[in-house]
């Protein structure tokens, strides 16, 4: 009979914080896209797709975790 | 002589060496997928520059984008108590997920209602936002379908905080069903 050892990053209080803290930047970047949007600025094109990235970016680091790929079960 | 401390080290090592190969496959995959999400960008902008209909509700697009990223946080909580072994929050947050991705559904199938009204597909404008929207949507579906599999399973205890794989890739897919989103709104409603 094995133990169970768990693979996967344990839920730490900092962990769930992680994960709330990134929502929250992921909500208020959406917010700004849009009034950029209404207010359509000089070079709205360009801040919208750096914001759209950065979202992204944020989703693929903290929610993916795709510095599993390099750094095994500690990204 | 073998020490059974030493066989489950050795079976930890080789789990883990699996656990390596699946996220690497996984991701393989997510990479295949975003050439295919990345091509209809382009086709987007190629076809229709910078125009966006006006008709187009902004208000539906920020509501179904919220609860689809709302959708992503309730996903990775899952992924986490999976992780922890806590099966009961493993449950609720992919019940959580399922349920703001229905919903996310059903916002993209009101949009259609209303758009095929306005600039059905075989405008130039429709077929872009029909073909962007519906192929994502689709993808939507099949996480939806794979969660409540997943769903299914965890809640027959067939999981375990060793073999969190299951839960970790149908969530992964979900997170790359969002990034696409991400890319895709902003492509359809705000720029213009």
């Amino acid at each position: 009979m094995t133990e169970n050892v768990p693979l996967a990053e344990a839920p730490t209080s900092e962990g769930m914080g992680i994960g709330a803290r990134v929502i929250l930047v992921l909500a208020a970047l959406t917010v700004i896209e849009y009034l950029i949007a209404v207010a359509k600025p000089p070079g709205q094109i360009g801040m919208i797709f750096v914001i759209a990235l950065s979202k992204a970016v944020l989703i693929v680091i903290y929610f993916m975790h795709v510095r599993q790929i390099w750094r095994g079960n500690h990204a | 002589m073998t020490t059974a401390s030493d066989v489950r080290h050795e079976e930890n090592e080789s789990t883990s060496s699996r656990l390596a190969i699946n996220r690497l496959g996984m991701w393989l995959f997510i990479l295949s997928e975003s050439m295919l999400f990345g091509g209809l960008l382009m086709v987007r902008f190629s076809i229709l520059g910078t125009f966006t209909h006006e008709e187009l509700s902004q208000i539906t697009g920020l509501i179904i984008t919220a609860i689809l990223l709302l959708s992503s946080f309730t996903a990775y909580r899952a992924e986490r108590s999976m992780g922890s072994g806590d099966v009961a929050n493993t449950k609720r947050y992919l019940m959580y997920t399922l349920g703001l991705g229905a919903i996310f559904t059903a916002g993209v199938a009101f949009e259609w209602y209303e758009a095929l009204g306005v600039f059905p597909p075989s405008t130039p404008f429709g077929s872009v936002f029909f073909t962007m929207t519906g192929l994502h949507a689709f993808h939507v579906i099949g996480g939806l379908v794979i969660i409540a599999i997943v769903y299914g399973r965890v809640r027959r205890n067939d999981f375990t905080s060793s073999d969190p794989w299951p839960v970790e890739a149908s969530v992964k897919y979900w997170h790359f069903v969002d990034v696409v989103w991400v890319f895709f709104y902003p492509a359809l409603y705000l720029i213009s």
